[in-house]
């Protein structure tokens, strides 16, 4: 693994509980990962000019080991890329004074932003001679409990979506927390331990998400659903 | 001291530019880096005596719209003493050029009583003398008529350690209100906002607009009849090609 970013965590970084929430690790995450395909020569404008390319989120995984409430340092530390079916996985390891306080999976899809469709992932890397590893396949989908509730219906803001005109990744990460109250319920100052979210369907601005969810004893499944009955999200978060 | 930072690649918006919250979070890191040199950061003054910051009003004059990924530079100046208010302006430089100006009024508040803190006890703490009052940031009259665009349902996701609606998310609301992402865009070269009550998780903030005299006036009104905040937005008259890079 290689180090990609040296992050200061500051009071914005923190939650209600003033602990630096899934939100916030995701952001550090896509933050690292940037940097580390700009650094191994994958450019996202030439992306951009010469494939008419960009990186779409297609699922994140997080896994907390240690809660961070204090402001101050992170490393980011990322390993090569491997190739899992049409996504690339990046993991990546933050630490603080050495020790590995979580650690992520992102795996991204290249898409043609004309044609919508998904591009192999090694056309890319070969495109810009990025090494990478092959592994077996796509990751495992998340399975989701049919008797799920529904907790809030949301419509999405433009100040909630980015450059691609959908909901930003970290925003589901958002979205997520509340409906699984972690930052609420009986029990105060959760800890989230671990994370995964598949993004399946775009939302953009004005678009409804109908939030639903499911507490089981080991983890609460969230999911979103657009008003076209599409599923927008589906999410397994596991909080101690 | 200027104080450099890059924006992440999260900081991107609906035009391909860097977010205006974004923005406003690079410049409040200097806000607070210029507290913690003067010995009055949250650090200093929460551990010892319970107190924290909170904004009271800001006003933002951009200059430039910022791409995404690029290093920006904030310099602070000295703080400045307005009755029981600080009031810090910063200005923020990209390529050597200026690309905001802002003034917070800021308020120390003790934490658990959420009373403000009279200037005195903050003497002890300040490192450096106070700088000469520069022109007052004056209070937001907003027109009597104003038409509710929305109801809005503040979150936790919406809230900070401050355990309210962030300074940041104010600014989202404001900028969609006055129509910020909508249509042609149009660098805000001028935005205030007067931060009056805070918003709580589960409080119902409805949102209300007006223009007159080319200002975009948006207000916060709670369910009880309260006004959260006052804010106005003044657009450039010339459009900007957006920043935005794919439509996938």
């Amino acid at each position: 693994m290689r180090k990609v970013l040296d992050y200061s965590i500051t009071g914005h970084d923190t939650d209600y509980y003033r602990c630096i929430s899934p939100t916030s690790y995701l952001k550090i995450a896509e933050t690292a990962c940037f940097i580390a395909s700009e650094s191994e020569g994958m450019l996202m404008q030439r992306m951009i000019d010469e494939m008419q390319a960009t990186w779409m989120t297609a699922s994140f995984q997080l896994e907390i080991f240690k809660d961070i409430f204090y402001v101050g340092p992170v490393e980011v530390f990322v390993d090569p890329f491997i190739k899992n079916g049409v996504v690339f996985t990046r993991t990546g390891h933050i630490l603080r004074n050495g020790i590995e306080i979580a650690r992520f999976h992102m795996n991204t899809m290249a898409v043609n932003f004309n044609t919508r469709k998904v591009m192999p992932p090694e056309f890319v890397a070969d495109h810009f001679g990025v090494p990478y590893i092959v592994a077996s396949g796509a990751p495992a989908r998340l399975g989701m409990p049919t008797d799920m509730e529904k907790y809030e219906e949301y419509v999405v803001r433009y100040s909630d979506c980015d450059h691609n005109q959908h909901l930003r990744a970290y925003e589901y990460v958002n979205l997520i927390c509340d409906a699984a109250e972690y930052w609420t319920g009986p029990v105060r100052e959760k800890k989230g331990r671990a994370l995964n979210v598949e993004f399946m369907g775009e939302c953009k601005a004005g678009e409804k998400l109908i939030i639903q969810r499911k507490f089981t004893p080991e983890a609460v499944y969230v999911s979103g659903c657009r008003d076209d009955g599409k599923t927008s999200f589906r999410a397994y978060f596991v909080m101690e | 001291m200027r104080l450099k930072s890059t924006f992440p690649a999260s900081a991107v918006d609906y035009t391909g530019y860097v977010a205006p919250n974004h923005m406003m979070r690079a410049i409040n890191e200097g806000v607070g880096a210029a507290n913690f040199n003067d010995g009055v950061g949250f650090s200093h003054l929460f551990p010892t005596i319970g107190v924290t910051w909170m904004l009271g009003q800001c006003v933002i004059e951009n200059e430039k719209f910022v791409p995404c990924a690029e290093e920006v530079e904030v310099e602070c100046g000295g703080h400045e003493q307005f009755g029981v208010t600080t009031v810090r302006r910063c200005v923020m430089y990209h390529n050597g050029e200026v690309a905001m100006r802002f003034a917070a009024k800021l308020l120390p508040v003790y934490f658990h009583e959420r009373k403000v803190v009279p200037p005195s006890v903050l003497i002890p703490f300040w490192k450096t003398p106070h700088a000469p009052c520069g022109e007052a940031i004056s209070f937001i009259v907003p027109p009597r008529q104003m038409e509710t665009v929305e109801e809005y349902h503040v979150h936790y996701r919406d809230c900070d350690s401050n355990k309210h609606m962030t300074a940041f998310r104010y600014l989202d609301l404001v900028m969609e209100t006055a129509g910020h992402w909508h249509g042609e865009l149009h660098l805000p070269k001028r935005v205030q906002i007067d931060y009056l009550k805070e918003c709580l998780p589960g409080d119902v903030v409805y949102l209300k607009h007006a223009m007159k005299d080319g200002l975009h006036y948006c207000s916060g009104v709670k369910f009880d009849g309260s006004v959260s905040f006052h804010a106005t937005v003044r657009f450039s008259d010339e459009t900007y090609p957006d920043a935005k890079i794919t439509h996938v």
